[in-house]
């Protein structure tokens, strides 16, 4: 070994010109042994990097299902978000029978037929079955208005998360029912409040601010204190199901007392409840991105004056004196213009950080208040809205809640 | 299931020593605490740490600071079911992101007729909303009818039906869908009436109501075009319109109502670089006219429920 390392350091340092005569050239011996040096080591570094790099998709990908099965799987995401919600569904839904009670006989009821849309409907719901009665009770003043307050009371059920799992149904086939037996009344927000529903169906709107969640609580509180440690162990509802007896009747005992269809497999719940959300927040985003396109497909948009026009016609500037002011103002108008094209284009992109994400939601709610208020849509902005309370996080919503809980402790300190 | 990185060694040889066990307890937590994770509003953390795998330091990938995420035990029905619930939540995604897109050949990667069938009617939707040029203009419907006075007959003044129903929106913070009804007719009509040829267009401005006035408005159209299509969409509003007119007529003038007549106005707004100058006036009304008609009752039609609410909104008008 050290024999070699002489030799070589030798003859490194023997000028080239003299090199001895005879035999291998050494230098270009070692030349070639130096090349076959690098070439192995950079074979060897190819190789390992190559390695690495497999590694690390591997790892990545691995990463990417874990987190994704995780996610799916692990705890029913944005329960107090999807509480609010559903509460504003109701609350929609309440609002526009509400608003049109007074009218309800001469444009939606007997008085309507003028229309067509009893004898012909232009909406598909009508002539299936389960969403028939609106239609068939039409021509009946009295029958009419009983449904019409059936689906009040369903409105209300709804809304306080009263049995939520038997009631959605119900109201989902009623609610369809009434607005689409009168089509052409109706606007883009009732097929937003429809799609919502059906994806509602596969979630769990009720975990908070219902009174399924209250009765879930007192019925786990409840065998708390009457079963002690070993039935607290296995869970309090399950142990209810086990002592109301075995067969159908304490299955439905059990479940009626709050028990979770698919309590063997929490997995399950979470699975469907977090991809219904996955759906919503891809309809959320796909309306309000092709909502901006289309927008900014057309000239008085570019221009930055299209709320002008709309905000000067009866229909839709519901507030005359109002619509003048709020156009007074060249600039406002273009930002009012430029900036519903900003906000509704960026919304998917601005929920992927904390900071932008408040951003996005302040805007997308002024947004939605001034068609509220100014083009006279209410409810069709509520729906919007609604929705768009699922992506408030849940450690705001914490921190929201704990904040109202001090301050109104310190309220009651003071008096 | 196990996700064992492929053995490889070389990519520990750039970290001298291999904090494996150090790693592991570690690097739970923060994938599911990064603020930059787009989720739907949870940040829940589960409590419980993952069990098996990652217990044991056999998988450590060896580069230090990566977070390993860990995958947990679960059983095979439940990650089949999941695989599964999320192919199908991604078609349905898909499916409604080409259906709220305008139409392009990408929906041609759906076989059939697959996409309407899924979307319609449950998922359906349109979202060209005020796009891409927002609505500039009033449409407005006017009719009047010939009373039969005694032996006379007598011919009413035109009455704006428009501005009876739309005070159940003007001023209203919360407005009812009725406001529209005759603003929808009026747009209805004119769409449906300028897909007529011009022969057509000007025999509907004649008048038909005696006898079997209905039959011959629709003979006369099939025999000056054969736009078989845009006749059908416009007797239907026609005939709509004509039902409309017939129970505004009754509700204000009463049961002795012999003909009516409707027109539509469309009149767009003052432009906006006008907005502000006190001379300026709103456009010309671009009229739609009709020709008299006779009086269309629907099968089943409650005349006292529509008189109720239009004679109150009338005379709130014109008190």
């Amino acid at each position: 070994m050290s024999a070699v390392d002489t030799t070589t350091s030798e003859t490194t340092g023997v000028p080239s010109t003299s090199g001895t005569p005879g035999g291998a050239d050494p230098q270009h011996e070692i030349v070639t042994v130096g090349l076959i040096s690098v070439l192995g080591r950079t074979g060897r570094f190819v190789a390992g990097a190559v390695g690495a790099l497999w590694a690390l998709l591997v790892r990545t990908v691995r990463n990417i299902a874990a987190f994704c099965e995780n996610w799916l799987l692990d705890g029913k995401k944005a329960p107090h978000g999807l509480a609010v919600t559903r509460i504003m569904f109701g609350l929609a839904g309440l609002g526009i029978l509400f608003s049109n009670w007074s009218t309800r006989l001469y444009s939606m009821g007997p008085g309507s037929l003028w229309n067509g849309q009893w004898a012909a409907p232009t909406s598909d719901f009508p002539k299936i079955w389960l969403f028939s009665l609106f239609r068939t009770v039409m021509p009946n003043a009295a029958l009419y208005t009983a449904a019409y307050l059936l689906v009040v009371v369903l409105a209300v059920l709804f809304t306080l998360g009263w049995r939520f799992k038997i009631v959605l149904p119900i109201y989902f086939c009623l609610w369809v029912s009434l607005i689409e037996s009168q089509d052409a009344l109706g606007d883009q927000g009732d097929n937003m409040y429809r799609i919502a529903l059906i994806l509602l169906f596969f979630a769990d709107p009720c975990q908070r601010w219902a009174l399924d969640a209250r009765r879930r609580r007192r019925a786990a509180a409840k065998m708390d204190g009457e079963a002690g440690a070993a039935a607290k162990a296995r869970g309090a509802v399950k142990a209810s199901g086990a002592t109301s007896g075995s067969g159908f009747g304490g299955w439905a005992r059990a479940t009626l007392a709050g028990r979770p269809l698919l309590e063997s497999g929490p997995g399950y719940q979470s699975l469907f409840h977090n991809l219904a959300l996955v759906a919503l927040t891809a309809q959320v985003c796909f309306v309000y991105a092709s909502g901006a396109l289309y927008k900014a497909g057309g000239a008085p948009w570019q221009h930055g004056n299209a709320v002008y026009a709309p905000l000067q016609t009866v229909q839709f500037g519901t507030w005359p004196e109002l619509s003048d002011l709020v156009t007074a103002l060249g600039p406002s108008v273009t930002v009012a213009a430029w900036g519903s094209i900003i906000i509704q284009m960026c919304f998917p992109m601005m929920l992927l950080t904390h900071p932008t994400r408040v951003i996005a939601l302040i805007g997308i709610m002024g947004f939605h208040i001034g068609i509220a208020v100014l083009m006279g849509l209410p409810w069709f902005s509520l729906t919007m809205i609604a929705i768009d309370f699922v992506f408030i996080t849940e450690r705001t919503w914490l921190n929201a809640i704990a904040n109202t809980k001090a301050l109104w402790a310190r309220a009651g300190v003071r008096a | 299931m196990s996700r064992k990185p492929a053995g490889r060694p070389a990519p520990r040889a750039s970290k001298p020593s291999v904090p494996d066990a150090a790693s592991l307890p570690s690097a739970v937590g923060p994938a599911d605490a990064d603020p930059a994770v787009p989720d739907a509003g949870a940040v829940l953390a589960d409590p419980t740490i993952a069990p098996g795998r990652t217990g044991d330091g056999t998988h450590a990938p060896g580069v230090g600071r990566d977070k390993t995420v860990p995958l947990k035990k679960r059983s095979k029905v439940l990650r089949v079911v999941m695989t599964l619930a999320a192919l199908f939540t991604a078609w349905h995604v898909f499916a409604s992101f080409l259906w709220i897109a305008p139409v392009s050949p990408l929906r041609n990667v759906v076989p059939g007729k697959l996409l309407s069938q899924y979307m319609i009617p449950f998922l359906g939707q349109s979202w060209s909303v005020f796009a891409p040029e927002p609505i500039n203009g009033d449409n407005r419907m006017k009719v009047r009818a010939v009373l039969k006075d005694g032996s006379a007959e007598r011919t009413t003044e035109w009455l704006n039906v428009t501005d009876v129903e739309t005070q159940l929106m003007t001023h209203k913070l919360f407005p009812a869908r009725a406001g529209n009804q005759s603003i929808d007719l009026a747009s209805d009509y004119r769409g449906a009436y300028a897909k007529l040829n011009d022969k057509q267009k000007a025999a509907v401005n004649l008048n038909f109501f005696q006898g079997d006035w209905a039959g011959r408005v629709q003979g006369t159209l099939t025999r000056l075009g054969d736009n078989t299509a845009d006749i059908g969409k416009y007797i239907d509003v026609e005939f709509r319109a004509d039902r409309y007119a017939t129970q505004v007529a009754k509700a204000v003038w009463g049961e002795n109502v012999e003909r009516v007549q409707f027109q539509m106005e469309r009149q767009n707004v003052i432009p906006f670089d006008e907005r502000h100058n006190p001379d300026a006036k709103r456009p010309a009304v671009q009229l739609t006219p009709s020709g008299w008609r006779g009086l269309q009752v629907a099968k089943n039609q409650s005349e006292e429920d529509f008189a109720k609410t239009f004679k109150r909104l009338y005379k709130e008008l014109h008190p």
